[in-house]
């Protein structure tokens, strides 16, 4: 194991591969070197970030207190000048944002998304028996390393149920800072009325994750907040589309033009299993959805395990590679757009292409 | 071209923000929001799984937020609900009428300290102003502030003997001391102190509110002494009450503190009279009596938040480690509620803005209704009565929700 310190001159920025936090926060590649490995670090510049610093400092000191294989941990944190550096493992696929915007735009393999639910369920399961709700579970907090491992980040705006030695059974504060992730909210997060929420809040999470990774699109996203509030308020329930959830709909569009039998939405077909899997996760009723270790118990969460080499997770996930440093690496560092471009054409290996 | 865009951990800290010049290249993603019917694409639950039935209220929008019912109603004018458009954030809205302000002494110059003020606080326990509106035209005022469920007042109110468990009162009264302790640290004496204005949130954090008659120190002053007072006479201390020309400005609110205590724990009043005036000649005399049952330690803080001699009572340091204070008290007597609005059946304190969303989304007209954030403005109201006429005669159009379904984006992603 490779110790990381928090010393600046350790580490050799690299590339600018992120940008998050209103600007505030840059994530880069970077050469650790006294170790020669490759590691990527957000820097968050101070200055930025009146509003927002305490959301940062729940993000640091969530994620250096908390540890288990599917949380994405800081190697380290520190202050070195205007920003404060977080060095973190390199996520070689990025998030599953990415992956949709990148390739799957409609919608990842079906295998592929119960391995990446899996690892989210362990790292909530994990949470949530210790009183903490993450509050964003969604497809750009969920990153895939190299060997295929999904890792949930985004603790910013995780909050801690344990006060004073106790545990509270409900939880009323809102996440204001949150409206990026309001189409992820659950029903009775976004009431605000004196039933609060628990942890039960990022399990209706999960489900919209599923749809939006199933789907390549999210529900509700292009609904202005106060009617997606409306609609999840009224009973209205997102699903995965496919065969069996599209063909009514085709009937009566069909005369538009803008559908078409052949497209590969409409010849999928999703296993019983999964549309089970989603539709136990969007229950209004927040007493009726399974908890996390409930739902790792799931049929729809059996195929996916970890031995069967043929289709892991990299391999489903082709023909997408994951980054390789190597390729960048020697590469001059002070031109950084170039870099991504460059970046860009390493990943693809466009002869593949299967759907 | 197909972008990577997986490059390490990017989607930490707001990855909408996240642009990869690669992006450029992928489809537009188109979406079919024009005239789905929903039930082919999202199931419907059973009645029992709706949390929120349709009945629709005129839309108004103020700013971004938008209205609900009324929460309250004071001299100035009303406080309603509201909802941040953004962020679906709760919110209360002060309105204050300028025609009604100029009827209350000092009513114009009390709003605008009281802003001054309440924009440069922030603590868990003072009540957060978060944005204010004016409409020049209709000469009105909007305070957005944070969300309350009640005031102490109401919850006395609502109970038989006025009065809550001991274990309630000791709870709000600690976080009324925190947060008056900020206050006096910040140079400010609030000198209104009672169970009215101390507001209760949803998770039961009090938010000492109205700062209407507070008053700021010089940052220069040698003490926090001061010459007037404005605040509600049963809460006034013997040294306002026997008209002293300036008094201390902390003791005033730790007295005020120790009448709201005794208020909330026995129901009672320490001082009563029939007129300001006997009300005022009882105060200055000092003397008052504490009722039977009430605990020695609790008797013990009364006496000491209640002393005559403002130079011999109660400091908030030794509010703060007197036994009463410091002690865990058994939850013993049930938790009373926060009473429901008046004309109001809802024990949940739920949203009460739905029905004016709903009318913004699926009135028939106005679904579209757009609104500048700059400046205030309202959605005219006369028009949809006819509307609502037409709705019968007319077959029921569809649904004007636009759920979203992902358009087939089949150019894209063809095997090359």
């Amino acid at each position: 194991m490779v110790d990381y310190q928090p010393v600046p001159s350790h580490y050799q920025l690299l590339t600018v591969i992120g940008k998050g936090c209103e600007e505030a926060a840059s994530i880069s590649l970077a050469k650790h070197l006294p170790s020669g490995t490759v590691v990527s670090i957000k820097r968050i510049n101070l200055e930025m970030i009146e509003n927002d610093f305490n959301i940062v400092k729940t993000e640091i000191l969530m994620t250096r207190q908390l540890q288990q294989d599917n949380l994405l941990t800081y190697y380290c944190t520190f202050v070195h000048g205007r920003y404060i550096w977080c060095v973190m493992p390199l996520m070689e696929y990025g998030s599953c944002k990415d992956l949709i915007h990148a390739h799957f735009t409609e919608g990842l393999p079906e295998l592929a998304i119960a391995y990446i639910l899996r690892d989210v369920l362990m790292a909530l399961d994990y949470l949530h028996t210790r009183g903490i709700i993450h509050r964003s579970v969604k497809a750009s907090h969920i990153l895939l390393s190299e060997d295929g491992r999904a890792y949930l980040g985004g603790l910013h705006y995780s909050h801690d149920m344990v006060f004073n030695g106790q545990r509270a059974r409900k939880v009323h504060h809102f996440p204001v800072r949150a409206a990026a992730s309001l189409n992820w909210h659950s029903p009775e997060l976004l009431e605000q009325n004196m039933n609060g929420y628990d942890t039960k809040s990022d399990i209706y999470s999960l489900g919209i994750t599923a749809c939006e990774l199933a789907n390549g699109a999210t529900p509700f996203q292009d609904l202005p907040p106060m009617q997606m509030l409306l609609e999840k308020l009224s009973g209205t329930v997102p699903r995965l589309l496919d065969a069996n959830t599209l063909p009514e709909t085709l009937d009566m569009e069909q005369e538009q033009g803008e559908l078409h039998n052949d497209t590969a939405l409409f010849q999928r077909s999703f296993t019983p299993h999964f549309h089970n899997f989603v539709h136990l996760c969007l229950q209004a009723d927040p007493f009726q959805r399974p908890n996390a270790a409930q739902l790792l118990n799931h049929p729809y969460l059996k195929r996916a395990k970890r031995k069967s080499s043929a289709d892991n997770l990299p391999t489903l996930l082709q023909p997408v590679k994951p980054l390789s440093p190597e390729a960048i690496l020697p590469r001059d560092t002070c031109d950084v757009e170039d870099l991504a471009e460059k970046m860009s054409e390493v990943e693809v290996e466009e002869a593949s292409w299967i759907f | 071209m197909m972008a990577d865009g997986n490059a390490g951990a990017m989607a930490m800290m707001g990855v909408e923000g996240y642009y990869h010049p690669a992006c450029e290249d992928i489809h537009q993603i188109d979406f079919l929001n024009d005239d789905e019917p929903l039930d082919n694409i999202f199931t419907r639950v059973d009645s029992a799984q709706i949390i929120y039935t349709p009945r629709r209220k005129p839309a108004k929008m103020v700013g971004k937020y938008l209205m609900g019912d009324m929460l309250g109603e004071g001299s100035y004018g009303k406080v309603k609900e509201a909802i941040d458009s953004e962020t679906l954030c709760r919110r209360a809205v002060k309105i204050l009428k300028k025609k009604k302000l100029r009827k209350i002494p000092n009513g114009e110059q009390n709003v605008k300290s009281e802003i001054s003020m309440l924009k440069r606080l922030h603590h868990r326990n003072v009540i957060e102003l978060l944005d204010v509106l004016y409409n020049e035209e209709k000469q009105k005022m909007y305070m957005v502030m944070e969300f309350c469920v009640a005031g102490l007042q109401e919850m006395l109110e609502s109970t038989p003997d006025k009065k809550l468990p001991i274990w309630q009162a000791h709870k709000y009264f600690t976080q009324l001391i925190v947060g008056l302790e900020y206050l006096h640290s910040q140079g400010i004496i609030h000198k209104d102190i009672k169970p009215g204005n101390l507001l209760v949130t949803l998770d039961q954090v009090l938010k000492i509110s109205d700062l209407g008659v507070a008053e700021t120190l010089d940052s220069f002053a040698k003490d926090d002494e001061i010459v007037t007072s404005q605040g509600s006479p049963a809460f006034q201390p013997p040294e306002i009450a026997n008209g002293l020309d300036s008094f201390y400005g902390f003791k005033v609110d730790v007295w005020a503190s120790g009448v709201t205590l005794y208020n909330i724990t026995t129901g009672k009043y320490p001082f009563e009279g029939d007129n300001i005036f006997r009300l005022y000649e009882n105060i200055g005399k000092g003397k008052y009596s504490i009722p039977e049952g009430v605990s020695k330690h609790l008797d013990d803080l009364l006496t000491g938040m209640l002393q005559y001699e403002p130079s011999k009572r109660f400091t908030i340091q030794q509010i703060k480690l007197h036994d009463w204070f410091r002690k865990k008290h058994p939850r013993t007597l049930e938790f009373i509620k926060p009473p429901s609005l008046p004309d109001m059946d809802d024990p949940l304190h739920s949203m009460t803005v739905m029905p004016y969303i709903d009318d913004l989304y699926r009135g028939d007209e106005y679904e579209d209704e757009e609104y500048d954030d700059n400046y205030v403005e309202d959605i005219p109201l006369e028009p949809r009565e006819v509307q609502v006429e037409e709705k019968r005669h007319t077959p029921k159009k569809k649904p004007k929700s636009k759920i979203s379904v992902k358009k087939f984006s089949f150019n894209s992603c063809k095997p090359s």
